[in-house]
Protein backbone atom coordinates (compact mmCIF):
# COMPACT_ATOMS: atom_id res chain seq x y z
CA UNK A 1 0.00 0.00 0.00
CA UNK A 2 2.79 2.53 0.83
CA UNK A 3 4.71 2.55 -2.96
CA UNK A 4 1.47 2.89 -4.38
CA UNK A 5 0.38 6.20 -1.98
CA UNK A 6 3.76 7.05 -2.69
CA UNK A 7 3.70 6.84 -6.07
CA UNK A 8 0.52 8.49 -6.02
CA UNK A 9 1.85 11.22 -3.80
CA UNK A 10 4.87 12.28 -6.13
CA UNK A 11 2.40 12.19 -9.15
CA UNK A 12 0.38 14.68 -7.19
CA UNK A 13 4.01 17.09 -6.29
CA UNK A 14 5.43 16.72 -9.74
CA UNK A 15 2.37 17.53 -11.65
CA UNK A 16 2.42 20.95 -10.56
CA UNK A 17 5.75 22.06 -12.77
CA UNK A 18 6.71 24.73 -10.78
CA UNK A 19 7.29 22.48 -7.88
CA UNK A 20 10.00 20.56 -9.72
CA UNK A 21 11.56 23.59 -11.12
CA UNK A 22 11.64 25.35 -7.76
CA UNK A 23 13.49 22.01 -6.51
CA UNK A 24 15.79 22.20 -9.05
CA UNK A 25 16.30 25.86 -10.24
CA UNK A 26 16.67 26.99 -6.39
CA UNK A 27 19.33 24.84 -4.95
CA UNK A 28 21.58 26.03 -7.98
CA UNK A 29 21.00 29.43 -7.92
CA UNK A 30 21.38 29.30 -3.84
CA UNK A 31 24.84 27.48 -4.60
CA UNK A 32 25.69 29.14 -7.49
CA UNK A 33 25.05 33.06 -6.75
CA UNK A 34 24.43 33.67 -2.83
CA UNK A 35 27.60 31.35 -1.52
CA UNK A 36 29.88 33.69 -1.45
CA UNK A 37 27.95 36.69 -0.04
CA UNK A 38 27.04 34.48 2.66
CA UNK A 39 30.75 33.33 3.27
CA UNK A 40 31.61 37.26 3.57
CA UNK A 41 28.69 37.45 6.26
CA UNK A 42 29.02 34.57 7.86
CA UNK A 43 33.22 35.99 8.75
CA UNK A 44 31.39 39.46 9.85
CA UNK A 45 29.02 37.22 12.42
CA UNK A 46 31.66 35.32 13.74
CA UNK A 47 30.68 32.25 12.79
CA UNK A 48 32.66 28.91 13.12
CA UNK A 49 32.40 28.36 9.30
CA UNK A 50 33.74 30.91 6.87
CA UNK A 51 35.18 31.21 3.36
CA UNK A 52 35.11 27.75 1.81
CA UNK A 53 32.84 25.86 4.30
CA UNK A 54 29.95 28.29 4.51
CA UNK A 55 30.04 27.94 0.50
CA UNK A 56 29.66 24.68 1.09
CA UNK A 57 27.17 24.92 3.59
CA UNK A 58 24.86 26.61 1.21
CA UNK A 59 24.42 23.26 -0.80
CA UNK A 60 22.77 22.15 2.98
CA UNK A 61 20.92 25.27 3.18
CA UNK A 62 19.55 25.31 -0.18
CA UNK A 63 18.34 21.62 -0.12
CA UNK A 64 16.93 21.57 3.49
CA UNK A 65 14.57 24.95 2.44
CA UNK A 66 13.25 22.97 -0.38
CA UNK A 67 12.69 20.27 1.16
CA UNK A 68 11.36 21.40 4.37
CA UNK A 69 8.36 23.31 2.54
CA UNK A 70 7.85 21.02 0.07
CA UNK A 71 6.92 18.79 3.12
CA UNK A 72 5.12 21.60 4.79
CA UNK A 73 2.52 21.94 2.21
CA UNK A 74 2.33 18.63 1.16
CA UNK A 75 0.68 18.03 5.18
CA UNK A 76 -0.82 21.47 5.19
CA UNK A 77 -2.26 20.56 1.26
CA UNK A 78 -3.06 17.63 1.81
CA UNK A 79 -4.14 17.59 5.38
CA UNK A 80 -8.38 17.44 4.68
CA UNK A 81 -7.61 15.14 1.60
CA UNK A 82 -5.51 13.02 4.05
CA UNK A 83 -8.29 12.62 6.88
CA UNK A 84 -10.81 11.63 4.53
CA UNK A 85 -9.16 9.10 3.44
CA UNK A 86 -7.94 7.46 6.78
CA UNK A 87 -11.65 7.77 7.85
CA UNK A 88 -12.23 5.99 4.74
CA UNK A 89 -10.10 3.12 6.19
CA UNK A 90 -7.09 4.14 4.76
CA UNK A 91 -4.86 2.91 7.54
CA UNK A 92 -2.64 6.09 9.30
CA UNK A 93 0.55 4.09 9.53
CA UNK A 94 0.63 3.37 6.24
CA UNK A 95 -0.52 7.27 5.17
CA UNK A 96 2.00 8.83 7.12
CA UNK A 97 4.70 6.47 5.80
CA UNK A 98 4.08 7.66 2.39
CA UNK A 99 4.25 11.27 3.09
CA UNK A 100 7.26 10.76 4.91
CA UNK A 101 8.79 8.79 1.92
CA UNK A 102 7.61 11.30 -0.45
CA UNK A 103 9.39 14.10 1.87
CA UNK A 104 12.74 11.79 1.67
CA UNK A 105 12.33 11.67 -2.15
CA UNK A 106 12.10 14.77 -2.75
CA UNK A 107 14.91 15.63 -0.13
CA UNK A 108 17.30 13.31 -2.35
CA UNK A 109 16.31 15.35 -5.33
CA UNK A 110 17.01 18.74 -3.63
CA UNK A 111 20.09 17.62 -2.37
CA UNK A 112 21.20 16.55 -5.68
CA UNK A 113 20.71 19.64 -7.34
CA UNK A 114 22.64 21.61 -5.03
CA UNK A 115 25.43 19.03 -4.77
CA UNK A 116 25.39 19.25 -8.64
CA UNK A 117 25.94 22.69 -8.78
CA UNK A 118 28.12 22.61 -5.52
CA UNK A 119 30.79 20.55 -7.34
CA UNK A 120 30.23 22.37 -10.65
CA UNK A 121 31.59 25.27 -8.47
CA UNK A 122 34.76 23.26 -8.38
CA UNK A 123 33.97 22.39 -4.22
CA UNK A 124 34.95 18.45 -5.31
CA UNK A 125 36.90 17.47 -1.77
CA UNK A 126 35.08 14.98 0.35
CA UNK A 127 31.92 14.71 -1.93
CA UNK A 128 30.66 11.63 -0.25
CA UNK A 129 30.53 13.47 3.52
CA UNK A 130 29.49 16.89 1.62
CA UNK A 131 26.74 14.90 -0.19
CA UNK A 132 25.30 12.76 2.93
CA UNK A 133 25.72 15.94 5.24
CA UNK A 134 23.44 17.76 2.51
CA UNK A 135 20.88 14.83 2.61
CA UNK A 136 20.86 14.68 6.22
CA UNK A 137 20.31 18.57 6.15
CA UNK A 138 17.34 18.01 4.33
CA UNK A 139 15.94 15.56 5.94
CA UNK A 140 16.16 17.38 9.27
CA UNK A 141 14.35 20.28 7.83
CA UNK A 142 11.70 17.30 6.17
CA UNK A 143 10.54 16.92 9.69
CA UNK A 144 10.03 20.20 10.39
CA UNK A 145 8.54 20.63 7.70
CA UNK A 146 5.51 17.89 8.34
CA UNK A 147 5.83 19.10 12.41
CA UNK A 148 5.24 23.11 10.84
CA UNK A 149 2.27 22.00 8.10
CA UNK A 150 0.53 19.69 11.76
CA UNK A 151 0.48 22.53 13.58
CA UNK A 152 -0.15 25.40 11.18
CA UNK A 153 -2.77 24.54 8.52
CA UNK A 154 -2.99 28.26 7.07
CA UNK A 155 -0.49 28.67 3.64
CA UNK A 156 0.87 32.08 4.79
CA UNK A 157 1.41 31.53 8.22
CA UNK A 158 2.98 28.07 7.40
CA UNK A 159 5.33 29.93 5.14
CA UNK A 160 6.19 32.22 7.05
CA UNK A 161 6.53 30.46 10.00
CA UNK A 162 9.44 27.93 8.52
CA UNK A 163 10.96 30.56 6.61
CA UNK A 164 11.65 32.60 10.33
CA UNK A 165 13.12 29.00 11.66
CA UNK A 166 15.50 28.53 8.26
CA UNK A 167 16.66 32.28 8.54
CA UNK A 168 17.21 31.54 11.91
CA UNK A 169 19.14 28.98 11.25
CA UNK A 170 20.98 30.16 8.09
CA UNK A 171 21.97 33.76 9.60
CA UNK A 172 22.59 32.79 13.42
CA UNK A 173 23.09 29.30 13.24
CA UNK A 174 27.02 27.99 14.14
CA UNK A 175 28.44 28.42 10.42
CA UNK A 176 27.03 31.93 10.38
CA UNK A 177 27.70 33.16 14.32
CA UNK A 178 29.31 32.43 17.48
CA UNK A 179 26.99 30.13 19.52
CA UNK A 180 28.10 27.91 22.67
CA UNK A 181 27.80 24.15 21.46
CA UNK A 182 24.96 24.43 23.85
CA UNK A 183 23.08 26.59 22.10
CA UNK A 184 23.90 25.46 18.79
CA UNK A 185 22.29 21.98 19.53
CA UNK A 186 18.91 23.33 19.65
CA UNK A 187 19.31 25.10 15.75
CA UNK A 188 17.39 22.74 12.72
CA UNK A 189 20.80 21.26 11.29
CA UNK A 190 22.91 18.38 12.76
CA UNK A 191 24.17 18.96 16.79
CA UNK A 192 27.50 19.08 15.42
CA UNK A 193 28.64 23.17 16.35
CA UNK A 194 29.47 22.94 11.99
CA UNK A 195 28.22 19.96 10.54
CA UNK A 196 29.45 17.35 8.96
CA UNK A 197 29.60 19.26 5.44
CA UNK A 198 32.02 21.67 7.09
CA UNK A 199 34.58 18.83 7.05
CA UNK A 200 37.26 19.96 4.53
CA UNK A 201 40.46 20.82 4.57
CA UNK A 202 40.81 24.49 6.09
CA UNK A 203 38.46 23.85 8.69
CA UNK A 204 40.47 23.40 11.80
CA UNK A 205 37.83 23.79 14.34
CA UNK A 206 35.35 21.38 13.00
CA UNK A 207 37.96 18.13 11.86
CA UNK A 208 39.93 18.65 15.07
CA UNK A 209 37.85 18.81 19.06
CA UNK A 210 34.62 20.21 18.03
CA UNK A 211 33.59 18.36 14.61
CA UNK A 212 31.90 14.44 14.95
CA UNK A 213 34.50 12.15 14.29
CA UNK A 214 34.19 9.77 10.96
CA UNK A 215 30.90 7.61 11.20
CA UNK A 216 29.52 9.48 13.84
CA UNK A 217 26.65 11.11 11.67
CA UNK A 218 24.05 9.32 12.89
CA UNK A 219 24.58 9.79 16.40
CA UNK A 220 25.24 13.46 15.28
CA UNK A 221 22.39 13.32 13.78
CA UNK A 222 19.75 11.80 16.67
CA UNK A 223 21.42 14.30 19.19
CA UNK A 224 20.26 17.32 17.57
CA UNK A 225 17.67 18.32 19.93
CA UNK A 226 15.53 20.31 17.15
CA UNK A 227 15.02 16.50 15.53
CA UNK A 228 14.15 14.85 18.25
CA UNK A 229 11.75 17.27 19.00
CA UNK A 230 10.70 17.43 15.55
CA UNK A 231 10.07 13.19 15.61
CA UNK A 232 7.32 13.15 18.75
CA UNK A 233 4.95 15.72 16.56
CA UNK A 234 5.84 14.03 13.43
CA UNK A 235 4.44 11.00 15.09
CA UNK A 236 1.29 12.30 16.86
CA UNK A 237 0.67 15.47 15.84
CA UNK A 238 1.07 15.23 12.33
CA UNK A 239 -0.86 11.58 11.65
CA UNK A 240 -3.41 12.95 14.73
CA UNK A 241 -4.39 15.57 12.44
CA UNK A 242 -3.97 13.57 9.55
CA UNK A 243 -5.83 10.81 11.17
CA UNK A 244 -9.21 12.76 13.06
CA UNK A 245 -10.34 10.35 15.23
CA UNK A 246 -8.05 8.63 17.48
CA UNK A 247 -5.40 10.82 17.80
CA UNK A 248 -3.76 12.31 20.80
CA UNK A 249 -5.02 15.87 19.89
CA UNK A 250 -8.48 14.83 19.16
CA UNK A 251 -8.25 12.72 22.59
CA UNK A 252 -7.11 16.28 24.17
CA UNK A 253 -10.69 17.85 22.98
CA UNK A 254 -8.77 19.66 19.73
CA UNK A 255 -9.41 22.36 18.89
CA UNK A 256 -8.35 25.08 20.84
CA UNK A 257 -6.59 22.66 23.28
CA UNK A 258 -3.57 24.33 22.99
CA UNK A 259 -2.55 23.49 26.86
CA UNK A 260 -3.32 19.93 26.00
CA UNK A 261 -1.98 19.50 23.22
CA UNK A 262 1.71 20.78 24.37
CA UNK A 263 1.53 18.74 27.59
CA UNK A 264 0.91 15.79 24.44
CA UNK A 265 3.90 16.87 22.60
CA UNK A 266 5.78 17.16 25.86
CA UNK A 267 4.77 13.69 27.38
CA UNK A 268 5.60 12.42 23.54
CA UNK A 269 9.07 13.76 23.58
CA UNK A 270 9.43 11.95 27.03
CA UNK A 271 7.87 9.02 26.10
CA UNK A 272 9.93 8.23 22.59
CA UNK A 273 13.52 10.06 23.03
CA UNK A 274 14.86 7.02 23.79
CA UNK A 275 14.41 5.41 20.13
CA UNK A 276 15.78 7.09 17.23
CA UNK A 277 13.61 5.06 14.72
CA UNK A 278 10.25 4.72 16.53
CA UNK A 279 8.23 7.71 14.33
CA UNK A 280 8.89 5.53 11.45
CA UNK A 281 8.04 2.16 12.64
CA UNK A 282 5.58 2.61 15.72
CA UNK A 283 1.89 3.22 15.30
CA UNK A 284 0.61 5.97 17.91
CA UNK A 285 -2.26 3.81 18.09
CA UNK A 286 -0.36 0.52 19.08
CA UNK A 287 2.53 1.97 21.03
CA UNK A 288 2.88 3.51 24.28
CA UNK A 289 0.12 6.61 24.51
CA UNK A 290 1.25 9.76 26.16
CA UNK A 291 -1.23 10.72 29.17
CA UNK A 292 -3.46 13.22 28.22
CA UNK B 1 -33.22 9.84 6.79
CA UNK B 2 -33.10 13.92 6.78
CA UNK B 3 -31.01 16.06 8.91
CA UNK B 4 -32.22 19.30 8.63
CA UNK B 5 -31.94 23.03 10.61
CA UNK B 6 -31.14 26.18 10.14
CA UNK B 7 -27.73 27.69 8.67
CA UNK B 8 -24.82 27.43 12.14
CA UNK B 9 -27.01 24.89 13.75
CA UNK B 10 -24.57 22.70 14.12
CA UNK B 11 -25.67 19.74 10.92
CA UNK B 12 -22.21 19.70 9.67
CA UNK B 13 -20.71 19.44 12.85
CA UNK B 14 -22.72 16.81 13.98
CA UNK B 15 -21.66 14.64 10.80
CA UNK B 16 -18.12 15.77 11.29
CA UNK B 17 -18.26 13.88 14.87
CA UNK B 18 -20.31 11.28 13.30
CA UNK B 19 -18.15 10.01 10.97
CA UNK B 20 -14.84 10.48 13.41
CA UNK B 21 -13.49 14.18 11.61
CA UNK B 22 -14.18 15.94 14.85
CA UNK B 23 -13.97 15.03 18.80
CA UNK B 24 -17.17 15.36 20.32
CA UNK B 25 -17.69 17.59 23.92
CA UNK B 26 -19.46 15.03 25.61
CA UNK B 27 -21.13 11.39 24.23
CA UNK B 28 -20.08 8.51 21.79
CA UNK B 29 -20.59 7.28 18.46
CA UNK B 30 -20.46 3.81 17.38
CA UNK B 31 -21.20 2.12 14.37
CA UNK B 32 -21.57 -0.99 12.69
CA UNK B 33 -20.55 -1.77 9.26
CA UNK B 34 -18.87 0.67 6.70
CA UNK B 35 -19.43 4.17 6.86
CA UNK B 36 -19.61 6.55 3.53
CA UNK B 37 -19.01 10.10 3.95
CA UNK B 38 -19.48 12.73 1.69
CA UNK B 39 -18.42 16.43 3.14
CA UNK B 40 -20.17 19.39 2.06
CA UNK B 41 -17.09 20.34 0.19
CA UNK B 42 -15.18 18.64 -2.57
CA UNK B 43 -12.16 16.98 -0.24
CA UNK B 44 -9.97 16.01 -3.13
CA UNK B 45 -6.75 15.66 -4.16
CA UNK B 46 -6.06 18.45 -6.67
CA UNK B 47 -3.58 17.24 -9.30
CA UNK B 48 -4.90 13.15 -9.51
CA UNK B 49 -7.25 12.72 -11.79
CA UNK B 50 -11.32 10.88 -10.98
CA UNK B 51 -9.78 7.41 -11.56
CA UNK B 52 -6.65 7.82 -9.63
CA UNK B 53 -9.29 9.11 -6.81
CA UNK B 54 -11.28 6.18 -7.00
CA UNK B 55 -8.24 3.50 -6.80
CA UNK B 56 -7.44 5.10 -3.64
CA UNK B 57 -10.56 5.06 -2.38
CA UNK B 58 -11.07 1.72 -3.55
CA UNK B 59 -7.90 0.43 -1.59
CA UNK B 60 -8.82 2.85 1.51
CA UNK B 61 -12.10 0.64 1.74
CA UNK B 62 -10.16 -2.40 0.82
CA UNK B 63 -12.12 -3.26 -2.39
CA UNK B 64 -10.69 -5.37 -4.50
CA UNK B 65 -9.60 -4.54 -7.81
CA UNK B 66 -12.63 -6.31 -9.61
CA UNK B 67 -14.89 -4.68 -7.44
CA UNK B 68 -13.58 -1.05 -7.55
CA UNK B 69 -13.43 -1.33 -11.47
CA UNK B 70 -17.17 -2.07 -10.95
CA UNK B 71 -18.35 0.00 -8.91
CA UNK B 72 -16.64 2.91 -10.43
CA UNK B 73 -17.90 2.13 -13.92
CA UNK B 74 -21.51 2.07 -12.58
CA UNK B 75 -21.29 5.52 -10.56
CA UNK B 76 -19.26 7.15 -14.04
CA UNK B 77 -22.36 5.81 -15.92
CA UNK B 78 -24.74 6.97 -12.94
CA UNK B 79 -23.61 10.45 -12.01
CA UNK B 80 -23.05 11.15 -15.22
CA UNK B 81 -19.26 12.16 -15.36
CA UNK B 82 -17.24 9.34 -17.38
CA UNK B 83 -15.88 11.67 -20.06
CA UNK B 84 -13.99 13.11 -17.04
CA UNK B 85 -12.15 9.85 -16.12
CA UNK B 86 -8.71 11.34 -16.72
CA UNK B 87 -9.43 14.85 -15.76
CA UNK B 88 -7.45 16.37 -13.34
CA UNK B 89 -10.33 17.28 -10.01
CA UNK B 90 -8.52 21.06 -10.08
CA UNK B 91 -9.44 21.19 -13.74
CA UNK B 92 -12.92 19.81 -13.02
CA UNK B 93 -16.16 22.45 -13.09
CA UNK B 94 -17.89 22.46 -9.40
CA UNK B 95 -20.74 20.27 -10.30
CA UNK B 96 -18.30 17.50 -11.82
CA UNK B 97 -16.40 17.98 -8.71
CA UNK B 98 -19.84 17.09 -6.33
CA UNK B 99 -20.15 14.38 -8.45
CA UNK B 100 -17.18 12.88 -7.77
CA UNK B 101 -17.17 13.82 -4.07
CA UNK B 102 -20.29 11.88 -3.84
CA UNK B 103 -19.22 8.81 -5.92
CA UNK B 104 -16.28 8.40 -3.29
CA UNK B 105 -18.66 8.05 -0.63
CA UNK B 106 -20.77 5.67 -2.50
CA UNK B 107 -18.14 3.94 -4.00
CA UNK B 108 -18.08 0.76 -1.71
CA UNK B 109 -21.85 0.45 -1.35
CA UNK B 110 -21.42 1.17 2.65
CA UNK B 111 -24.38 -0.05 5.02
CA UNK B 112 -24.50 3.56 6.25
CA UNK B 113 -24.30 6.81 4.05
CA UNK B 114 -23.41 10.33 5.92
CA UNK B 115 -23.43 12.90 2.43
CA UNK B 116 -23.49 16.60 3.62
CA UNK B 117 -25.72 18.94 1.13
CA UNK B 118 -24.31 16.32 -1.57
CA UNK B 119 -26.35 17.57 -4.60
CA UNK B 120 -24.99 21.68 -4.14
CA UNK B 121 -23.47 21.92 -8.17
CA UNK B 122 -25.86 19.45 -9.48
CA UNK B 123 -28.20 20.23 -11.98
CA UNK B 124 -31.86 19.35 -12.64
CA UNK B 125 -30.95 15.58 -14.39
CA UNK B 126 -28.04 14.92 -12.07
CA UNK B 127 -30.48 16.29 -8.47
CA UNK B 128 -33.35 13.77 -10.11
CA UNK B 129 -30.18 10.79 -10.33
CA UNK B 130 -29.25 11.36 -7.18
CA UNK B 131 -32.29 10.46 -5.60
CA UNK B 132 -32.82 7.64 -7.58
CA UNK B 133 -29.62 6.05 -6.28
CA UNK B 134 -30.87 7.28 -2.58
CA UNK B 135 -34.01 5.26 -2.93
CA UNK B 136 -32.28 2.49 -4.58
CA UNK B 137 -29.48 2.24 -1.61
CA UNK B 138 -32.27 2.73 0.60
CA UNK B 139 -34.49 -0.43 -1.35
CA UNK B 140 -31.83 -2.68 -0.75
CA UNK B 141 -31.87 -2.00 3.28
CA UNK B 142 -29.06 1.00 3.60
CA UNK B 143 -28.80 3.57 5.74
CA UNK B 144 -28.66 7.28 4.08
CA UNK B 145 -28.80 10.41 6.27
CA UNK B 146 -28.72 13.46 4.38
CA UNK B 147 -28.38 16.98 5.21
CA UNK B 148 -31.26 19.16 2.66
CA UNK B 149 -32.03 22.73 3.09
CA UNK B 150 -34.73 21.61 0.51
CA UNK B 151 -38.68 21.48 1.77
CA UNK B 152 -39.30 19.80 -1.28
CA UNK B 153 -36.85 17.06 -0.09
CA UNK B 154 -38.78 16.72 3.03
CA UNK B 155 -41.45 13.94 1.50
CA UNK B 156 -38.64 11.90 0.34
CA UNK B 157 -37.42 11.14 3.56
CA UNK B 158 -38.40 8.62 5.99
CA UNK B 159 -37.51 10.52 9.28
CA UNK B 160 -37.01 13.58 9.62
CA UNK B 161 -34.66 15.20 12.94
CA UNK B 162 -34.05 18.89 13.20
CA UNK B 163 -31.32 20.05 14.94
CA UNK B 164 -31.84 23.28 17.10
CA UNK B 165 -30.41 24.79 20.30
CA UNK B 166 -27.61 22.14 19.96
CA UNK B 167 -29.90 19.18 20.30
CA UNK B 168 -31.64 17.21 18.03
CA UNK B 169 -35.08 16.72 17.21
CA UNK B 170 -37.64 14.87 15.83
CA UNK B 171 -40.36 16.00 13.37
Amino acid sequence: MTPFLLRRFLADYGRNGANLLFLVVVPVTFVLAAAPALSNAARLLGGAGGGPAIETVTAGWAAAFLSGIAMYFQVSGARRADARLVTAGMPARQLRAARLLTGVVLAGLASAAGLVALFARGDGENVWRVAVGTLLFALVYVGLGAAVGAFVPNAVNGSVLFMFIWILDVFFGPPSAELSRRSSAFFPRISCPCGPWTFRQGMPDCASSRGPRSGSWGRSFWRSSSWRAVAPAVTHVGPGVMDGSRSCLRGCGWAGATGSELRCCGSSWLLFQPSSSFWLTQSPHTGRRPSC
Amino acid sequence: MGLVGENGSGKSTLMRILVGDLAADAGTVSSVGQVGYCPQQPVVYPRLNCDEHFELFGRAYGMTFTAERESRRTLYVALGFERYARTRTDQLSGGTLAKLNLALALLPDPEVLLLDEPYSGFDWDTYLRFWEIVADRRARGRSVLIISHFVTDEERFDRIVEVRDGRTHQR
